[in-house]
Order: structure tokens, then sequence, then C-alpha cells
């Protein structure tokens, strides 16, 4: 009697065994890169800090900077003296006519694994702000993308730095002064959601591209005013394609931007530092994809997106899948 | 029955132009026949779309024309070029059988394009919120990312350079 139960316990241990190895796991799809990356946004939301970080960014007449005042205080963030609310993925923005919802969804987007496209390494980094930190540098083809610095003792960012296509840097925020690091007390007094916020969609319209340009896959949609933002990440850079109803008024667009050509399509394009704007109208609708990525992804997810095969191909795949993003 | 031939016979039942036994014949195939009711429902419906249309009004030198042309078959008839004579009656029933499929068929397509005209959007100018997206773009970048990094940007004015 010993003996069978033993053997019903085994088969039950190995059944269980099984089925589990069977079962995507998320811990299969977490690199150490991605570890570190989650901790450090965890990382903003249980410690108090101040401090000053500085931002730049490329234009066509070179890098321009900023120094933004930062303080992390009761689990939230407030940027440029309380100006930019942060609190658990929402973000809010203090303008003339009051505070803006600019995100208001909690559920933060399930990205890809940086290693799906990518490779990594991880070492030793530089002294930032007088802090230790654990660098992150992120390569494709023998390139460098991007590098990351963590602080070694709390975990979250110190530095970040992006390249271009020629290797130069496009943008950059690193502290430059950080005061003394405490565990998050109390919670966020938030500015209240307004009827304009964007509102997240629980399926992305039929027609979007799942996958767009080399490896970003679609992980959001919403409708911000009279456009749908369709939200794209390769699991480093995230691309965000709007799109309206209508043709492009180009009297309305502002100035600074310049043409340029892509596979015959005269697009707009902006250099900010929110990353590269790129507007452009096709069949009555006005498209704006704005995005960390390179010059050459850009061309590559434009290139997609005017592609009426894929569309048609996702679309079907939509119809089919219809409870899934991917 | 030939396929034209039909067609007259349905519009012809419509038209209340058959014979009695001609019409006992088309409603014992209708009884039987359930293609045939559904044609004979088709067309009786593209007859009320065609009847909710407004008349068309003639274009100038219409009638001008129309007696010109009038005068140029006669002149054809005088040289012996003219078609050969056919029976009346059956000449009668199987144009006004065609000219009414066509009527019908063009007033149908009249009436789809009037639709499409009027179900067609008129193309109107959009202008991107490009400020707007820019930090909408940031914000739910910051989401899924490091916040510091991305949010601050958006602490520094939104200039749109080359």
């Amino acid at each position: 009697m010993r003996r069978v139960r033993t053997l019903a316990c085994a088969w039950a241990m190995g059944s269980v065994v099984v089925v589990a190895a069977g079962l995507p796991s998320q811990a299969a799809d977490t690199s150490p890169a991605d570890t570190l990356l989650d901790r450090a946004r965890a990382a903003v939301a249980t410690h108090e800090f101040a401090g000053t970080v500085r931002v730049g960014w490329r234009t066509a007449s070179g890098m321009e900077w900023k120094n933004v005042p930062v303080r992390a205080v009761d689990g939230g963030l407030r940027l440029a003296g309380g100006d930019l609310v942060e609190d658990d993925g929402r973000a809010w923005l203090r303008g003339r006519a009051g505070w803006a919802t600019l995100w208001s969804d909690t559920r933060a987007p399930e990205a890809p694994s940086v290693t799906a496209k990518y490779h990594v390494r991880i070492g030793k980094g530089p002294h930032v702000a007088d802090r230790p930190t654990r660098a992150l540098t992120i390569e494709r083809g023998g390139h460098v993308v991007e590098r990351y610095a963590f602080d070694r003792a709390e975990g979250f960012v110190l530095r970040r730095v992006r390249y271009g296509d020629d290797g130069r840097v496009t943008a950059s925020m690193s502290f430059v002064q950080l005061g003394e690091v405490l565990d998050a007390r109390g919670s966020l007094q938030t500015p209240r959601v307004g009827g304009s916020a964007p509102q997240p969609m629980d399926r992305p319209p039929s027609d979007a591209h799942r996958r767009v340009g080399a490896g970003f896959v679609l992980v959001g949609a919403q409708r911000v005013g009279e456009e749908t933002q369709l939200q794209y990440s390769d699991g480093v850079f995230t691309a965000s394609v709007f799109t309206r109803d209508g043709v492009i008024d180009r009297d309305a667009l502002p100035t600074g931007g310049a043409d340029v050509k892509f596979d015959g399509v005269t697009v707009r394009r902006y250099r900010t530092a929110g990353g590269t704007v790129l507007t452009w109208e096709s069949r009555g609708r006005t498209y704006t994809c704005v995005t960390d990525a390179s010059d050459t992804e850009q061309r590559a997810i434009l290139a997609s997106l005017g592609s009426d095969d894929d569309g048609w191909t996702e679309a079907v795949r939509f119809v089919t899948s219809p409870f899934s993003w991917f | 029955m030939s396929e034209l031939e039909h067609d007259d016979v349905v519009s012809a039942y419509l038209d209340g132009e058959l014979t009695p036994v001609e019409r006992a014949a088309f409603e014992a195939r209708l009884a039987a026949d359930a293609d045939a009711r559904a044609e004979l429902d088709d067309v009786a419906e593209v007859r009320t779309l065609v009847r909710g249309l407004p008349l068309p009004s003639m274009p100038a030198g219409f009638v001008d024309e129309l007696l010109a042309t009038g005068t140029a078959d006669d002149a054809a008839a005088e040289t012996g070029d003219v078609a050969p004579v056919l029976d009346l009656g059956t000449a009668q029933t199987r144009r006004s059988g065609r000219a009414r499929f066509a009527a019908y068929a063009g007033a149908a397509a009249a009436a789809v394009a009037l639709v499409v005209a009027v179900a067609m959007p008129a193309q109107t100018s959009a202008k991107p919120a490009l400020a707007t997206d820019v930090r909408v773009h940031q914000a739910g970048a910051a989401a899924s990312g490091d916040p510091v990094s991305g949010l601050a940007p958006l602490a520094t004015p939104l200039r749109f350079g080359r």
C-alpha cells in the first residue's frame, strides 16, 4: 500500500513538473539586464531623494543641455519644481491652463525582453554623482545603442546615454548632484485625472500593425483626444504612432522641421528633447510617429507602416485571435 | 427561357403587362423557385429606389439633337440601308423589356453612386498635435521604463528643431 501511495505521489509530482515545463515562464523571458531595468523602476517608487539631472539631446546644430531638478518623494516623482508629477506610471504636466494628464494607465506595458533583439553586457560602471554604479551596455551588430549606469546600492538609474547610427550621442540623462537616499514614506498627492486624459483601449484597432520595423511589437493602444496612439517597443526603444482622420495641414505644423523622403513619401521630421517626431499623410489619414529609436529604425518602422500586405495579414491575425495583443 | 426574356417577364409582371395565362405561369414558377422570388424582390426594390430619385432635366439642345437623329434615320430608310422588318408586337415587347432593363440598371448604378457620394466623408484637413504627441509618448515610455530618464526631457522647453 505504501508503494502504491509513493508511486501515486511521484506520478503527481512528475505531472506538475511536466505541466510547468510546458507553460511559458516569465522567469525564462527575464534576463539579468531585464532584472536591472525592472529593479531601477521599482527603486524610484521605494526611495526618496532629491537631486539634479542634466538632460541632453541632439539637434541639427549640436547637443542641447538643460539641468532639471528631480525629487522622489512619497512613492512618486516631482520634476522641475513640481510641474511634472509621476506616480505609479501615471504622469501629469502643469501648464498655463492647469494640469494635463499625460498618462493615466497604471498597467505597465509588457515590453519584449532586452535580449530579444540586442546583445547586452553588464559590468562595473563609472562613479556618477559620487556613487558607484553597475553598467549595462546594449549593442546590436557590434554597435552600442545605449548605456545605463545603475546605482550599485539602490538600483535606480543614475545615467543613461543613447547613441545614433553614427555612434554619436543622441540623448543623455545623468545625475550631476544627488542628496541622501532614504526609504519612501507616505503616499503622493496627485492631480485629479480629468475627462480629457488619454483613454487606454482594451483592444487595439483591427487595422493596427502588431509588429513594425525590426522587432517592434505593439504593447498598448489608447485614445488621445482625436487621435489613436499605438505604442510599440523592441525592449530598448519605444515608438508611438498617432493617427487621425484627414490630410495633413502643413501650415499648422511648427516651424523648425525638415522634409525628408522615406520610400517616396514626404515626411516632416523634427528633433526634440522627447525624441524624433515624424509626421506625414497617407490615404486621407495623418500619421505622427514619435520615437527615441535611430534613423535606421525609423525608416524600417515607416516602411512597415506603409505596407498594405502586412496590414491585411495582421488584421486577419487579429480577427482570428481577438484576445491576443501579439 | 433566356436570361433576357426572363427579365422581360419579371418587369412585365411588376408592370401588370402579362396576360392572365402568362401571369399564372409566372406565379406558378415563383411558387416553385426561390431564386425567382428573390430576383423578383430585387427588381422590385430597385424600382422603388429608382422611383425615389428626382426626375432628371433634359440638357440644353437635347430635343434638337433627337430631331436631327430622326432625320438621319429617315435618310437611311430612303437609301435602303435599314434594318429588316420584324413583327411589331414581338419587337415592341422585347424592346420595351430591354429598354426597361437598361433603364433600371443605369438608375441602380446612379443610385449606388449617389449613396457612395453621400456616404463618403469630405476630405478634411488635420492638424497633428505634435507637442501633445511628444509628451504623451514620453510619458508612456517612462511608464514602461525608467521614470526619471523618461520624464526629465519633458521638464525642458519643448522646441521643434531640425
